[in-house]
């Protein structure tokens, strides 16, 4: 009952999580041309391995013939691919390929490259849609990470495969400078929502990973604390009891002297019975447990840790904003990278650089996500020295205050830190 | 600093960058091939290489740019873990609730804090858990705690905390074990023989004993004894009036005073006395039967010392009375080690140098680095000084070989190396006997017991 409270920052986020796969799968369904998705692509793929596996086997054999002159195996390759056609191939069709069997058998045609090419994608396309159907819906189970990404990675590979066979149109000026049209590009777009996918599964993982442990630690430890509460020396002996209690029910039906005999005996021997060693270690945790409890009113709470356990409104309130704000560093820092020129320009580069061609390429990427990384670092690594600086000052004064209150503490109370001091168990029922 | 996620991510950016461009070379190469007559054109959609190289550098750029935040929030340095101890001193077997504090003395919030609180091997988590996974702002303080408990004698160190401190994408971490903020703990001996004897044996064991700690003389101290006649000699603040006016003569009153017994526990530490498994070796029961012994002579308020020796003495503990020594006896038998050779000649002559009334002598050692002769000399003068000396022997073969997990073979060469170990302690026990020195060999099962037939044999002793 506790574990439903205080999780719905982990049941929004993944709310989110959810909406965002379907975005992006819906998108892709809705704009992928269906032939795409064509079952026949198995098919091309299979003829093709297996004619170019055929290739190599009858290039081997020349090899085999000219090595060993007459005594080699001076095999026809026409009977070879005739052999692969109807045994391996089991005389398929071969209109796929635009060919026919025997022009495959003569030699005359192969299974065109461009075709398995465009197979194999359709293929890798159907086997990459359950993939990421599956992991995006196992991902919102139990927040698995692992998940989440092979789902990024499926749906970025479904889209990229897509785009390759011009079975998705998306538009993108690609000498577009301004901000606003990259962002509103459908290309750009999708891939931001493809981040925006990865980032909120990550933080959506983050709040499982604090908020799941700990209500599921408070539940096991309170019901692990009231099972030592209620724990008494006859329950240990539980199964035996009920055993013992039928046996017994059926002998006293019968009302016979030696059934009496044996109650009565079963009675004294369990007055009489010595607690097993696990029964008397419960029930000096028993008495520890409720002295400690008398003696300690927060230490329930301690051993459950729900005070290390963070609020899951908090947690909410610290994603969103910090959610915003990465996204948005990161589609600018996206766009001057993609867009060197206008990094470029700001840092008035030389007119040549500007004008060139080149700094039109993908490879100018290069000329600013590079030296952008490596500032990031090197800002990252002074910031570091700073807090180092900081922190040992900040040390130093918890040391002195931490010395200033031991030492008020040594003025007002005796300490025994010597020889012969008793434990306090010797005083307490539960440890003696 | 980059967890393997961070790394996983980075590498992802790369490869698709890496794709992206291999999709615009292909794009150039097929385009060159085709213009040269090669062939059909294949055409590389200009979409494909920007689409890769967008998805590669947004992963990139998502993961580095978490690296200033992180170094500006999460500095493992900053967690100040504190732990704090129900009691620093507890018997063997007793509960120690441990309660671990984290304090963020940073400036930025921590997203993901993990801190790992290490305790003994030897040691059992009996409730809560030693670990925690929270959330830190800065400035903030949290607490978590957890129940162990010590399941064998010894001094112990509760800690040192790992902290691991994470990203909230979990891209980086760092981590720290935070070295001396051990707390200590020291596990007497356990306190159940004692316990057992107080709640279940009370009744039986100590109404032997009854009476025979009533060893008193007769004259002088303080309780009262009885009212006589009086004798020429008397002293005359004794006369008690009253009884003068009653009976018509002079009687005067006699006190009394309860004779002690000073008993003297030497144990002997050497290496052989660790044979056995380690909760139940020879010397584990040896310890416990030296605090049955200290308990049952405090109780009747008799003094009681220490020597624990091997090669040297190890410890001494004068002989004393009162909870505070026997505190004083528990943190020493608490700490002590099996090792190195036995010199129990040494540890006669140091403790009859020290005391010099007479007194009861049990030394606890399995003889097994024992020169007969020299032994025999040095307890023959600890006799003449008008000690008792009672040497209690545990057997070896009785503690380290359990009889029902041995092959037949095994069990034959078990019996045969216990035949040669009786027949070695047959001659020492021999030429003890003949300087009136009792020795008793015993087993895990009867050790305790035997402590306590020879004790209440030598109240009555030392009382007739």
């Amino acid at each position: 009952m506790m574990i439903g409270r205080g999780k719905y920052a982990v049941h929004t986020l993944r709310l989110i999580s959810l909406f965002s796969f379907l975005l992006i799968l819906s998108y892709l369904l809705v704009n992928i041309e269906l032939d795409a998705f064509d079952p026949g692509a198995f098919k091309n793929v299979g003829i093709f391995l297996i004619a170019l596996v055929g290739e190599i086997l009858i290039n081997l054999s020349d090899v085999f013939t000219e090595l060993g002159g007459d005594a080699g195996a001076n095999v026809s390759k026409s009977v070879i691919r005739t052999m692969i056609y109807y045994v391996l191939l089991g005389g398929m069709d071969l209109s796929d390929y635009n060919m026919t069997a025997e022009e495959y058998i003569s030699g005359e045609a192969f299974p065109s490259p461009k075709i398995f090419a465009s197979s194999l994608g359709s293929m890798v396309m159907l086997i990459l849609l359950p993939i990421a159907l599956l992991s995006g819906l196992g991902f919102l189970r139990d927040c698995n990470v692992r998940l989440s990404v092979i789902c990024f990675f499926s749906l970025s590979a479904l889209l990229a495969i897509a785009v390759a066979k011009e079975k998705i149109e998306l538009e993108y000026d690609t000498t577009s400078e301004s901000l606003g049209e990259l962002v509103t590009s459908p290309l750009f777009f999708l891939g931001l929502i493809l981040l925006f996918y990865l980032e909120i599964s990550f933080q959506a993982s983050y709040a499982y990973t604090i908020l799941e442990p700990n209500l599921k630690r408070s539940e096991r430890i309170r019901q692990h604390i009231q099972r030592i509460k209620e724990f008494s020396e006859t329950e240990e002996i539980g199964p035996l009891k009920e055993e013992k209690r039928e046996e017994t029910t059926e002998t006293a039906k019968r009302k016979s002297i030696e059934s009496w005999i044996l109650i009565r005996e079963q009675i004294e021997e369990r007055r009489v019975a010595k607690p097993r060693e696990s029964v008397r270690v419960n029930i000096k945790l028993k008495h520890y447990l409720e002295s400690l409890l008398r003696n300690n009113p927060d230490a329930q709470r301690l051993l459950s840790a729900e005070t290390a356990r963070p609020k899951s409104g908090r947690i909410l309130l610290f994603i969103i904003p910090n959610f915003v704000i990465r996204l948005s560093i990161v589609v600018f820092l996206s766009w001057i990278v993609l867009r060197p020129i206008v990094f470029l320009r700001a840092f008035h580069a030389p007119d040549p650089l500007l004008d060139s061609v080149e700094s039109l390429q993908p490879e100018a990427t290069f000329l600013v996500l590079i030296p952008l990384v490596l500032a990031i670092i090197i800002f990252s690594g002074f910031i570091g020295t700073i807090q180092e600086k900081v922190h040992k000052n900040v040390l130093k004064r918890v040391r002195e205050e931490e010395k200033e209150k031991e030492e008020i503490e040594k003025g007002t109370t005796m300490v025994f830190t010597g020889t012969g001091t008793a434990p306090s168990t010797i005083e307490t029922d539960g440890n003696s | 600093m980059l967890s393997p996620r961070g790394a996983f991510t980075i590498f992802g950016g790369v490869v698709l960058i890496a794709f992206g461009f291999a999709a615009t070379q292909m794009h150039i190469a097929f385009t060159t091939y085709h213009a040269l007559g090669g062939g059909k054109q294949i055409n590389v959609p200009e979409e494909l290489p920007f689409f890769l190289l967008l998805m590669g550098c947004i992963m990139i750029l998502s993961t580095v740019i978490g690296i200033p935040i992180f170094r500006l929030s999460a500095d493992p340095r900053a967690v100040v873990v504190t732990r704090k101890i129900d009691r620093e001193k507890v018997f063997a077997g007793d509960y120690v609730f441990v309660e671990v504090t984290m304090k963020n003395t940073g400036l930025g919030g921590i997203d993901l804090l993990e801190v790992y609180d290490a305790y003994p091997q030897i040691f059992e988590l009996a409730l809560g858990e030693n670990w925690v996974l929270t959330k830190l702002e800065s400035g903030q303080e949290v607490s978590f705690a957890y129940v162990v408990r010590a399941l064998k004698r010894g001094r112990y160190n509760l800690g040192p905390s790992k902290v691991i401190v994470k990203d909230r994408l979990g891209l980086f971490f760092e981590e720290e074990v935070k070295e001396g903020n051990e707390t200590e703990l020291i596990v007497y001996p356990p306190y159940e023989d004692i316990a057992k004897m107080t709640v279940v044996g009370k009744k039986r064991l100590m109404g032997r004993a009854f009476g025979i700690h009533k060893t008193r003389a007769k004259g002088i101290g303080s309780e009262f004894f009885a009212i006589r006649e009086y004798v020429m000699g008397d002293e005359f603040r004794r006369i008690d009036w009253k009884g003068f006016a009653r009976k018509g003569k002079p009687m005067v009153r006699d006190y009394e005073d309860e004779k002690s017994l000073t008993s003297i526990i030497f144990l002997d530490c050497s290496g052989s006395m660790g044979g056995g498994p380690p909760a139940n070796s020879k010397l584990e029961y040896a310890i416990r039967a030296a605090v049955l012994l200290t308990h049952l002579a405090f109780e009747r308020s008799d003094p009681v010392g220490l020597c624990i020796f091997s090669d040297k003495v190890q410890a001494w503990i004068k002989p004393g009375r009162g909870q505070r020594k026997f505190y004083e006896i528990l943190e020493a038998l608490a700490v002590v080690e099996p090792g190195g050779g036995a010199n129990i000649e040494g540890a006669t002559e140091f403790v009859l140098s020290q005391v010099r009334k007479a007194g009861f002598f049990m030394v606890i050692s399995d003889l097994e680095h024992a020169n007969v002769e020299k032994l025999t000399k040095s307890l023959k003068q600890a006799v003449a000084r008008n000690n008792n000396v009672v040497v209690l022997a545990p057997f070896g073969p009785f503690f380290e070989v359990k009889v029902g997990t041995l092959s037949p073979v095994e069990k034959a060469l078990a019996e045969a190396v216990a035949e040669e170990y009786f027949g070695e302690r047959a001659k020492v026990i021999k030429e003890l006997q003949k300087a009136e020195i009792d020795t008793i060999s015993v087993g895990p099962d009867d050790i305790l017991s035997v402590v306590i037939d020879t004790w209440i044999k030598q109240k009555r002793i030392s009382g007739a």
